[in-house]
């Protein structure tokens, strides 16, 4: 398992000119607010609407087609709405990375489990007709970027298995000031990068 | 809605600039969506939450969109309306069709007197597509980021 931290951060490295990263409320968009604030223009913090990192991050590419998006979820998130990867597999365009962030529990509410025993997050990602992976060390998550650098799929998976890990303090800035900065990046955001 | 009343409408998202549909199939709407789909910009969602985010993504990037759902699935949007589109500034309109009293579903009679309280709530607007004057009513409406409209059918 990697530590959640150390995963974000090896996502906040590969931002570029032509990519940007949508975030899920909880944990994990902390810890990325804390890991971001060279690239504060090029992520899109929730920090509410459980469940539709996927389907914002599916919404991107359909106007901005050159970027590559990495969407971030949590398997709680995920789970509550399932239906998001056969929307994303049916309508990608442009290039969706998907990143499941799985500890097997709602976290931030206390570590009430999410999944039954046995359950593998990835069969259903996989099942979805999503190309999946699963990580659980820090060359696999690298593996899995050079691997969409190419990759002719719109979109695809990297299920990360992650370790429970308390928080960074939380994003500190408005929600609104979050979405215009964040737009004004997409629509300034070159197709030649 | 009939055709007359879906040339109405798909003229007042026309008119609007709307560049992509996202759908929660309703009745009433074929033919709206039938013309977005032939241009390869409709999208149908699994759920309500589903279509108000995609929207959220499109509008974030540049592009104007517009959500269509049923009045039985207003009460499933209203998380993401509230903790994306609203917390975030983030503009699209959201049409509600809307069968109310006449709808032959006694289940839906019942979602539709329940969510026309929460509609009136949110500030929903009503634009009659039997009048010539709808379009240009719908475009006032989504100038002035009008989130809910109400389609009665």
């Amino acid at each position: 398992m990697l530590p959640r931290i150390e995963a974000l951060r090896l996502i906040a490295d590969r931002l570029g000119e032509r990519s940007c990263v949508v975030s899920p409320l909880g944990y994990i968009t902390r810890d990325l607010f804390s890991l971001t604030s060279g690239a504060r223009e090029r992520c899109f913090y929730c920090m509410g609407s459980m469940g539709s990192v996927v389907p914002v991050a599916l919404g991107i590419p359909l106007g901005r087609p050159h970027l590559h998006v990495f969407a971030i979820e949590g398997d709680g998130s995920l789970l509550m709405n399932l239906g998001a990867l056969v929307t994303l597999r049916r309508y990608c365009r442009g290039r969706v990375s998907l990143l499941v962030f799985d500890n097997r529990c709602y976290e931030s509410t206390g570590g009430q489990p999410s999944q039954p025993e046995g359950f593998k997050l990835q069969d259903i990602c996989s099942a979805s007709g999503l190309r999946t992976h699963v990580a659980t060390e820090a060359g696999h998550v690298e593996e899995f970027f050079r691997m969409r650098e190419t990759a002719p799929e719109p979109a695809a998976v990297l299920v990360v298995k992650v370790a429970v890990a308390p928080p960074s303090a939380r994003a500190d800035e408005p929600p609104d000031v979050i979405a215009a900065r964040f737009s004004k990046w997409l629509r300034g955001a070159s197709p030649e990068g | 809605m009939d055709s007359g009343e879906s040339r109405q409408l798909i003229e007042a998202l026309n008119l609007c600039g709307v560049g992509h549909l996202i759908v929660v199939p309703a009745t009433g709407m074929e033919l709206v969506c039938e013309h977005f789909e032939a241009r390869g910009a409709c999208l149908y969602a699994t759920r309500e939450e589903e279509a108000v985010a995609i929207a959220a993504g499109l509008s974030l990037s540049g592009e104007r969109a517009a959500v269509i759902m049923a009045q039985a699935g207003v009460g499933n949007a209203l998380n993401a309306v509230f903790t994306l589109a609203d917390a975030y500034e983030i503009y699209f309109p959201i049409l509600v069709c809307f069968r109310g009293k006449e709808d032959p579903n006694v289940v839906q009679r019942v979602s539709a007197g329940r969510t026309h309280l929460v509609l009136e709530a949110l500030g929903c607007a009503e634009v009659s597509w039997a009048v010539p004057a709808g379009a240009e009513e719908f475009k006032r409406l989504v100038n002035n980021r009008q989130r809910w409209i109400k389609c009665r059918l």
